[in-house]
């Protein structure tokens, strides 16, 4: 799939940007704080209505929107799929300007007609990598679940749903288990809760330990492409109901041949599902006490974390900066082996600012790589970062405060 | 509220303002408004909620809002007692009753079950209604909480509370599915395999 076009208004930099995009790389090209990384932005935007990273809504829309009368932006792409193209739409609106209670309302629509976010969501794929990614390897584990999460909301309507009815389950429950602690009283209200963190944990639990495998089956030949030497990298998804099991579920995938004998993630994950539910409630009951003790979900999806090892080495604590950011970069780009494994079509590469932390051999690589993928848009300070060959299959765009101009080779 | 204005002005727009889904601006806008109300409209409002919390009462058996207890569908000789539907809200009762398909009892719980909101199972009439299960005839319970997660824990607890009391009564739950005259491409996957998983025999 490709983004054919794009539309902005006042979105992040920009007041106003209508662009056609080609197929294959693009480079955005331009010195820092003219647009470029809003542009892959608005592309995430179409693809999960989300901002990446947290930003919120508010930091969306221009700053000059604010004087208008209804402040808003908006984003609207034409995507390119086998199946033909769609459009998508998504206008962020401000409905109240309180001082300090700004509140924002998001209309989506797909192919002009209203829809919900988990309908939207899915329509454009995309990976998006940036240098602040480096914190999926060292940073919390919230951040290497929000990576999975990224990936799975994509190409899994039912994970979307499921973990969208998972978050308040746990913040319901959490809340029931500090009054048992603070305040004593019933405990068989406990049970009403248990029954759905089950059933939706279980739902995200079996997708995101099916994801890690064929992650970990992917990243590590990406890797070594990337980096020129056989090292291994592994990926575990750390669980502790699914490790409880130590059954198929857990066996890895050792090599993308495995991987292609085994059925995609939807079909994987069936069997998984029900029986990761009973190991899930086994564990529950017995550790209530500690929970209730707590006054806090102890097990779930919410606590676990994705495991990155390079030769057996724990990357987390121990990683160097060159190791984490092209593990960071394979990992990425293994996201996007799994998403066109699961979907049949590549999703749109944004990689915001990568070649520059490269060295010339990696930058290659990584091109070359690249290349295969129906559309990448790579922003670059330096195009001369990038070897002539390689350019001549590329589309460059200058971009320079907020004005985006095709070059002509 | 400002000094400027006269107490009793002020007052008012302080009461308007605790009621759900209204501002300081909507509350000072009705506050005038009355003001400028000839007398007698503005009376009939105050005796109207006068009337409200003085002649409405919530019925001894099902805890429904009514004028009398037991209420008007509690005390009709000629709907079901054995069969008793339960909800959440008044609301909900009138939404079942406009349906005309609906001939048994009604049990009010006044809420679902929600921790964040501090709602337990105690702060709903749900040992009332096991309680009922002893006094009447009843054959059947229909669980009609709302279909949300908390609708759902607090039909799950009522299922284990009449179970625990050893109570065999059928219970049964609200089906869920295709709203008539709707489109089943526009349905949702939830609701289409719920719809499916829950079909019925061709009658």
């Amino acid at each position: 799939m490709y983004l054919h076009r794009l539309e902005l208004v006042n979105f992040r930099c920009y007041r106003h940007l209508e662009i056609d995009l080609p197929k294959g790389p693009i480079l955005l090209v331009g010195a820092n704080a003219q647009g470029k990384t809003s542009l892959l932005e608005a592309a995430f935007v179409l693809a999960t209505t989300r901002a990446p990273y947290g930003i919120l809504d508010r930091m969306l829309i221009h700053w000059g929107a604010g004087d208008e009368v209804i402040p808003f932006s908006r984003v609207w792409g034409k995507v390119e799929r086998t199946g033909g193209p769609s459009t998508i739409d998504i206008v962020n609106v401000r409905t109240t300007a309180t001082p300090g209670d700004e509140r924002f309302t998001k209309r989506l629509r797909l192919d002009d007609a209203p829809r919900r976010a988990m309908d939207v969501i899915g329509t454009l794929n995309v990976v998006l990598f940036t240098p602040r990614d480096i914190d999926l390897i060292h940073g919390a584990p919230a951040e290497r679940r929000r990576y999975l999460d990224v990936l799975l909301c994509q190409i899994d309507r039912n994970y979307v749903r499921a973990l969208g009815q998972y978050n308040h389950v746990v913040v319901q429950r959490n809340h029931l288990l500090r009054r048992l602690r603070d305040r004593g009283g019933d405990r068989t209200e406990l049970a009403v809760w248990d029954e759905p963190l089950v059933t939706h944990g279980a739902r995200i639990l079996s997708r995101r330990a099916a994801a890690a495998r064929q992650l970990d089956a992917l990243a590590h030949q990406l890797h070594i492409d990337l980096v020129g030497d056989d090292q291994r990298l592994g990926i575990a998804y750390r669980s502790q109901v699914v490790e409880a099991g130590g059954d198929a579920a857990t066996d890895p995938i050792r090599s993308p041949d495995d991987l292609d004998a085994a059925p995609g993630v939807a079909a994987d994950v069936a069997n998984a599902e029900a029986e990761i539910a009973q190991r899930f409630r086994r564990l529950l009951a017995g550790r209530r006490e500690e929970e209730i003790a707590r006054g806090v979900s102890l097990i779930g999806p919410h606590r676990d974390d994705l495991e990155l090892r390079l030769d057996g080495v724990d990357l987390r604590p121990f990683g160097s900066r060159g190791q984490q950011r092209t593990v960071t970069l394979a990992l990425k780009l293994a996201e996007a082996g799994v998403m066109w494994r699961t979907t049949g079509e590549r999703p749109v590469l944004l990689l915001d600012d990568v070649l520059s932390e490269l060295d010339r051999n990696r930058r290659r690589r990584l091109l070359a790589h690249v290349s295969a993928h129906e559309q990448a848009l790579i922003t670059t300070t330096d195009v001369t970062a990038v070897d002539h060959a390689q350019l001549e299959h590329a589309t460059v765009l200058d971009v320079a405060a907020a004005v985006v101009r095709k070059r002509e080779v | 509220m400002s000094s400027a204005l006269p107490r009793p002005v002020a007052r008012l727009i302080d009461a308007f303002a605790r009621l759900p889904g209204i501002g300081p601006k909507t509350a000072s806008r009705l506050a005038f408004h009355l003001l400028r109300m000839p007398d007698d409209h503005a009376l009939q409002l105050s005796e109207a909620l006068r009337a409200l919390k003085e002649s409405v009462v919530h019925c001894q058996r099902c805890y429904n809002i009514a004028e009398t207890s037991p209420c008007e569908v509690c005390a009709d000789p000629s709907r079901d007692s054995g069969t008793v539907c339960v909800v959440e809200e008044p609301l909900d009762v009138i939404a079942l009753e406009r349906t005309g398909e609906y001939k048994g009892l009604y049990h009010v719980l006044h809420g679902a079950i929600s921790p964040v909101d501090g709602i337990g199972p105690t702060d709903l009439r749900i040992d009332e209604l096991v309680r009922r299960m002893g006094v009447e005839p009843i054959r059947e319970i229909i669980l009609a909480t709302n279909p949300s997660l908390e609708g759902d824990a607090t039909a799950m607890f009522i299922e284990r509370a009449l179970r625990a009391n050893g109570s065999e009564v059928r219970l049964t739950r609200l089906a869920r599915g295709l709203p008539v005259g709707g489109d089943i491409e526009y349905a949702d996957e939830v609701t289409l395999g719920r719809a499916m998983t829950g079909r019925s025999e061709v009658r």
